[in-house]
């Protein structure tokens, strides 16, 4: 560890955390309860980290260096203070400094809020790259929303999934640098007029537009080991004006405050419900808000700098995560162009070799898709120039596919009305890419096939990684030690460094210690497993895990069916060879996701009845662990044996949480889908359980009409065992509507993600882990190779491939390691 | 009276027929079109809207040609065989002066455009390979104005009835001012019509050792579709179904009769095709109308049982069971055109999938006409009569098709037919279900035309489960053995 920070010693966090009580908080030490001490150490580790920035940044000027902006609309950074902690190697330091206050550091841990500004995966990915280019020394920012409210927080009542309200900044608060002079306006509405001068030049007059503030407040980000500390920007939203007096005046209260509130309401709520129009323009209001303040920020800094725009593509890459921030593009025109007077024609190239983009879906119903009518209307100048990139690229197009009106009308930007933002970046973006390898070929093949005959060298692929750090040598300390103790500290700054490991595999007393550790991570769980559901777990049982969004793709019903099958099969032979196991879910359902409601209601009542049934003893126990979120992951990963990655093959863009239950020793069963087809490479064909068919079957066989799940059902004793049961009353509830999905469906396209298809594969996969784990020594064998070989999925890795081909961004001179 | 032996030809009762329109549904592979002696127009816009403006005397001349031949349809065949087709009924292709070939020129030979006769033998035989007969029109009751027999334009080397009496085929028309008066189909002059039972007419087309019927049929035909049976009379058909099935006992004749034909009356007679004398079978237009009627909410459920139940208890049950059931032809609109009037592309569609349940599976064969499959539009002809463009097909409607006539093959498979009984069921205003009973499974169908959820209950008998279904729009099961049905919903389900 490089003596990178300013104050390192017990004495003097212990002087710092002090003072801070006394002059920020006004209280005296002794009297200080666990909040304010919360409050006052997450202050003093603030204090460090902007020391640490400003020695690199300068707030409102450009650096020399090339500089990267990851716009997302979701981030999902987890708790701060471990991670800022143990980025800033000061967690003995600390520890003992709170001892010698008398307060415990791992208290304050758990207070720490878990940020939660995004969905699922594709946040979580965004934040991993926040840490790896801090890391790494590079320049790397990133910018979203201050949602007030973040992701929902899930509890589980009888089956049932309830959203609450999750009111993060009541603590997360503490984290956040408020830079009120740098706060942007943003225009909705209004109109555009044509204002022609003498010289016949014709400018645009935007104008009766309703104006919204936002105002910037950072999240700094720490890297492991890094001197560099880079800025998450999160925009606020708020009003020009607080309150009309001439509406208050005339008595119309709640009209007098109208405008305020719907400034407000923007920064509001993570993902508002989309489903009917006034949630739409939320949406988009949402998304122009964010964009068109980055965008802003973005300018002034570099016109700061350098006093001209022209050399903007030398010194910023914008990056486009999924398709959410693709107003960047007409944004960054409308400024060039309106603001600083630019042609289109000079623009349009500095802005294309700026703007990058990740492709993270390839599921029709993902790929954003605006309605014109809204999106004019609340954006009137951004429509018109969209309409002019669609204009140009149509002609462009007519040149490259005279004769390919089909192809064509697929690389439509704007068809039949309908602003399709996928085909908006890939036009305008210099660079695209997929997440992994498989769907990086599968956006050339199908969805954007006609860009890439046109443009192969413009998509290429990244395929994700993980802050392993954060998953291993904070969430899984035990294993990091082992890890330590045999090969060295080298893997905490180099992922690479853990394939060291596979000098041990035949070592019985590194296997031993493997086996141990995970036993001692699983007695961990069990414990809160038993505080959190009341259920009693085997920590010798199998732990076998599913933690993910709950999606009919990700197909969550596959497990709980063999898991079906299993209980049936145990209460038919008692005496059947099946080692027991406790199978894991948790994750999040969408609000209106009524068959992903389904599958939690059924994974909570096969638990009710599975774990009560005296047959079946400890031998299978389910549960359902709610409110799935980075903090949970962090306690499932390290106890998990078997990771169940399931998705049908060719949904699943990577994927994220297989790695990082691979890097904490548990091994996956799988589809050879996203990542884990990367996972099988690095870990061999006797280190992985594949099954299902591959995306080109499944592919063939959507497009074929013909799949019949009911034939399957007819020809499958177990599977009809299996839907037999869903069709029963269960715990006194009817799952009949589960067995629908399955098998009837509209137009009789019944079981769309072909889970009864998979399912005798998926069985006999099971039935092969089972016996692998029976055999220990094989079993840590396994489990040493999955960890030894995940250096790969590091983000470390991730980034620099972006840096290196799609960024062009090399780490701040002499500050970093590299 | 009716013969007790009487059987409609089996393969009527099982498999899939497909009418084809031949100028429009493939044109071979380096097919050059020989060049005619008459005025034409060949067209090289496959696909192309067919010339559809009266010229300047007011008349639709239809002799604007696509090049659809003969060749192409044997290329096509395994397209056909793959849908599960078993019988091609062939609109006319001898040689006549329009495109629709409905004025014959020259019984004896197949139109110069289309092929000649080594090709349609080779169509016969390669069809016959792989399962597939070929059923021919037959058009008796006029010919073309522009023919062998009547000459009008003298561009055949004999002389033809218009250009003297002498001519053989003078007692053949029915002139009533000669030359220029004559009775002609529905007034039109270029298709003057014949007296059927004048004794060389029938000699020519059925008693002769050499006769059109039986020479055609040697060549490898199956039987024949009869345009306009209604003006044939009697002793024609008589000894039409004594020339056919002299020939081979197993051809079929099928009517073009547009109402129940047991209690047709023509020229104020009242007609015996059914009686195991004449015809096999008929076009079963009553139940297209019924579906349409039904479908559209013109009918209520029970009524549309009530036709079918008409249907069954007038028809001999031979007939019944071996109808040619269509939903469009070439003389009218397509299905899927009529269904989607006043509603939404997705509605006609759901509207489509529900007339495809009935079709397949009411008594009778399942007659496609060519690119109904595909999702083809258009209204009255010529706009019915688009050329056939596979690569224009719309996905889901001919995924629908497939599966819809693959559960049909898979339930032939069982029982040889789809089972022979019918029994209609549960109906009411918005609707209908019918159960056909054979010896190793039985089919319940139910169709909800209506808005309002409906309950199919199966009745599971002692040992009998659910072999496999097939939904159109929102069907579910209740519980394992009641189906729900919402709105526009249908499912036929195929019980052992």
């Amino acid at each position: 560890m490089k003596d990178i920070c300013i104050s390192c010693t017990p004495d003097e966090l212990k002087e710092l955390i002090g003072q801070k009580l006394l002059r920020h908080l006004s209280i005296e030490p002794e009297f200080a309860k666990e909040r304010e001490y919360y409050d006052a150490t997450c202050l003093v580790i603030r204090d460090i980290m902007s020391e640490l920035k400003l020695r690199t940044y300068d707030d409102d000027k450009a650096i020399p260096q090339k500089e990267l902006f990851y716009l997302s609309m979701e981030f999902l950074p987890g708790p701060s203070l471990r991670n800022n902690v143990f980025n800033l190697g000061l967690e003995d330091s600390l520890r003992q400094a709170l001892t010698d206050l008398g307060k415990d550091l791992d208290v304050l841990f758990k207070m720490d809020p878990d940020a939660g500004l995004g969905n699922g995966g594709l946040g979580r990915l965004a934040s991993c790259y926040l840490d790896a280019a801090a890391t790494l020394g590079m320049a790397g920012h990133g910018m979203s929303i201050c949602y007030e409210y973040g992701i929902f927080k899930q509890k589980v009542e009888e089956g049932k999934q309830i959203e609450l309200p999750d009111d993060w900044l009541d603590l997360g608060d503490i984290w956040l640098v408020d830079k009120e002079s740098e706060t942007k306006e943003v225009r909705f509405g209004g109109r555009l007029e044509e204002l022609w001068n003498e010289a016949g030049e014709m400018k645009l007059i935007h104008s009766d537009y309703e104006r919204v503030l936002a105002v910037p407040r950072d999240l700094m980000i720490t890297g492991y080991d890094s001197e560099v500390v880079n800025t998450l920007r999160l925009w606020k939203s708020t009003s020009p004006i607080s309150i009309d007096m001439e509406l208050f005046a005339k008595g119309e209260y709640l009209k007098s405050m109208r405008q305020k509130h719907r400034a407000e309401i923007i920064s509001k709520i993570l993902y508002p419900e989309d489903a009917h129009r006034e949630g739409k323009i939320l949406r988009l209001s949402q998304q122009y808000f964010f964009i068109s303040a980055s965008m802003q920020s973005i300018i002034e800094k570099h016109i700061n700098a350098f006093g001209t725009l022209d050399n903007f593509a030398e010194k910023v890459a914008i990056h486009i995560n999924d398709t959410h921030p693709t107003l960047a593009i007409p944004e960054l025109l409308r400024i060039f162009i309106d603001e600083y007077n630019y042609k289109w024609e000079e623009a349009w190239p500095i802005i294309h070799q700026t703007i990058s983009y990740t492709n993270h879906t390839i599921m029709p119903e993902a790929l954003e898709v605006w309605p014109e009518s809204l999106f004019a209307e609340l954006l009137p100048r951004i429509h018109s120039i969209v309409k002019e990139i669609d204009r140009r690229q149509k002609q462009e197009l007519k040149q490259a596919y005279p004769m390919e009106d089909e192809l064509r009308n697929q690389m439509a930007i704007i068809h039949f009305s309908n602003i399709r933002m996928a085909n908006l970046c890939v036009f305008a973006s210099k660079k695209v890419n997929g997440v992994s390898a498989l769907h990086s070929e599968i956006i050339k093949k199908d969805l954007f096939s006609g860009f890439y005959q046109l443009e192969p060298k413009k998509f290429t692929n990244v395929t994700n990684g993980i802050a392993y750090r954060r998953w291993l040598c904070q969430a899984n300390p035990e294993l990091s030690s082992l890890i330590e103790e045999v090969c060295g500290s080298e893997f905490r700054r180099d992922g690479d460094a853990l394939s060291g490991l596979l000098a041990y595999r035949e070592d019985p007393y590194v296997l031993e210690r493997l086996s141990e550790v995970k036993r001692s991570n699983k007695i961990r769980l069990a414990e809160y497993i038993k505080l959190q559901n009341n259920i009693i777990v085997n920590p010798d049982s199998i732990f076998d895990v599913q933690v993910k969004r709950i999606h009919e793709y990700k197909r969550q019903l596959l497990n709980l069916l063999h898991i079906i099958h299993l209980y049936k099969r145990m209460k038919a032979d008692p005496s059947a060879n099946i080692p027991s196991r406790t199978f894991l879910f948790a994750g999040k359902a969408a609000a209106g996701y009524y068959m992903a409601k389904q599958i939690i209601r059924l994974a909570y009542h096969l638990s009710k009845v599975i774990n009560e049934d005296p047959d079946i003893k400890d031998r299978i126990k389910l549960v359902f662990l709610e409110n799935y979120s980075v903090s949970l992951s962090e306690l499932i990963m390290p106890a998990a044996e078997v990771s169940e990655q399931i998705s049908l093959a060719g949904k699943e863009a990577s994927g994220t949480g297989n790695m990082k239950l691979m890097v904490n020793g548990a091994v996956t069963i799988g589809t050879r889908d996203g990542a884990n087809i990367e996972i099988h490479q690095a870990v061999g064909d006797d280190n992985i359980f594949l099954f299902g068919m591959g995306d080109q079957e499944a592919k063939e066989l959507r497009e074929s009409g013909t799949y019949n799940p009911w034939s399957i059902y007819r020809s499958n004793s177990d599977i009809a065992e299996v839907i037999g049961f869903l069709s029963e009353k269960l715990n006194n509830e009817n799952f009949i509507e589960l067995m629908n999905s399955l098998t009837t469906g509209f137009n009789g396209q019944a079981d769309p993600y072909f889970v009864l298809a998979d399912f005798d594969s998926y069985k006999r996969s099971q039935d092969l882990l089972a016996t692998a784990y029976q055999d220990r020594k094989r079993w840590n064998q396994m489990s040493l190779v999955n960890i030894a070989c995940a250096g790969v999925f590091s983000a470390d890795r991730s980034v620099k491939e972006y840096a290196e081909s799609i960024w062009k961004i090399r780490p701040i001179t002499g500050l970093s390691y590299e | 009276m009716s013969d007790s032996t009487f059987r409609c030809p089996s393969w009527l009762s099982t498999g899939v027929m497909y009418q084809i329109f031949p100028d429009r549904f493939a044109r071979g592979n380096d097919y050059v079109p020989p060049k005619m002696n008459k005025e034409y127009r060949l067209r090289d816009d496959w696909g192309g809207t067919p010339d559809h403006l009266p010229d300047a005397d007011g008349i639709v001349q239809n002799n604007d040609f696509f090049g659809g031949n003969l060749m192409g349809i044997v290329e096509r065949l395994p397209y056909l065989a793959d849908l599960g087709v078993t019988v091609i009924y062939l609109n006319p292709i001898f040689e006549a002066y329009s495109n629709h070939r409905y004025d014959t020129a020259d019984y004896m030979s197949i139109d110069p455009l289309l092929g000649s006769e080594k090709d349609f033998i080779l169509l016969c035989k390669r069809a016959k390979e792989l399962g597939i007969r070929i059923l021919l029109d037959g058009v008796f009751n006029h010919t073309g104005s522009d023919s062998i027999y009547f000459n009008k334009k003298g561009r055949y080397p004999g002389i033809g009835a218009y250009q003297s009496k002498e001519s053989p085929y003078f007692p053949w028309y029915r002139f009533q001012d000669y030359p220029d008066r004559y009775e002609s189909w529905w007034g039109i002059d270029t298709l003057p019509s014949v007296y059927e039972d004048e004794p060389s007419y029938m000699d020519f087309i059925l008693r002769k050792e050499d006769s059109v019927i039986r020479h055609w049929l040697r060549c490898g035909a199956s039987g024949y579709r009869l345009d306009v049976v209604d003006e044939l009379p009697d002793v024609f058909l008589d000894a039409l179904r004594i020339a056919v099935k002299s020939v081979n006992d197993d051809a079929a004749i099928i009517g073009e009769v547009w109402e129940d034909a047991s209690t047709k009356i023509s020229y104020g007679q009242k007609r015996r095709y059914l009686d195991g004398r004449q015809l096999d079978s008929v076009m079963n237009y009553p139940l297209r109308t019924g579906i349409l009627d039904f479908l559209k909410g013109r009918n209520k459920g029970t009524e549309f049982a009530a036709i079918i139940d008409q249907l069954k208890s007038n028809y001999p049950e031979t007939v019944f069971y071996g109808l040619m059931n269509f939903l469009s032809t070439h003389d009218t609109p397509r299905i899927l055109t009529v269904l989607s009037e006043d509603e939404t592309q997705e509605e006609g569609r759901q509207i489509l999938y529900l007339a495809l349940l009935l079709w397949a599976f009411l008594p009778g064969i399942p007659c496609i006409y060519y690119g109904d499959e595909i999702g083809m539009t258009g209204g009255k002809d010529p706009f019915n009569r688009m050329c056939f463009q596979p690569e224009l097909a719309d996905r889901t409607i001919q995924g629908f098709y497939k599966r819809i006539l693959a559960f049909r093959k898979a339930t032939e498979s069982l029982e040889e037919y789809v089972p022979q009984s019918y029994r209609s069921g549960n109906a009411n205003d918005g609707f209908f279900s019918f159960h056909r009973e054979g010896s190793h499974c039985r089919i319940l169908a139910g169709v909800n035309a209506g808005d309002e959820p409906v309950f199919l209950p199966l009745d599971l008998r002692e040992g009998e489960t659910i072999s496999d279904f097939i939904i159109c729009g929102d069907v579910s099961f209740s519980d394992l053995t009641t189906y729900r049905l919402g709105r526009r919903s249908g499912i036929v389900v195929r019980i052992e």
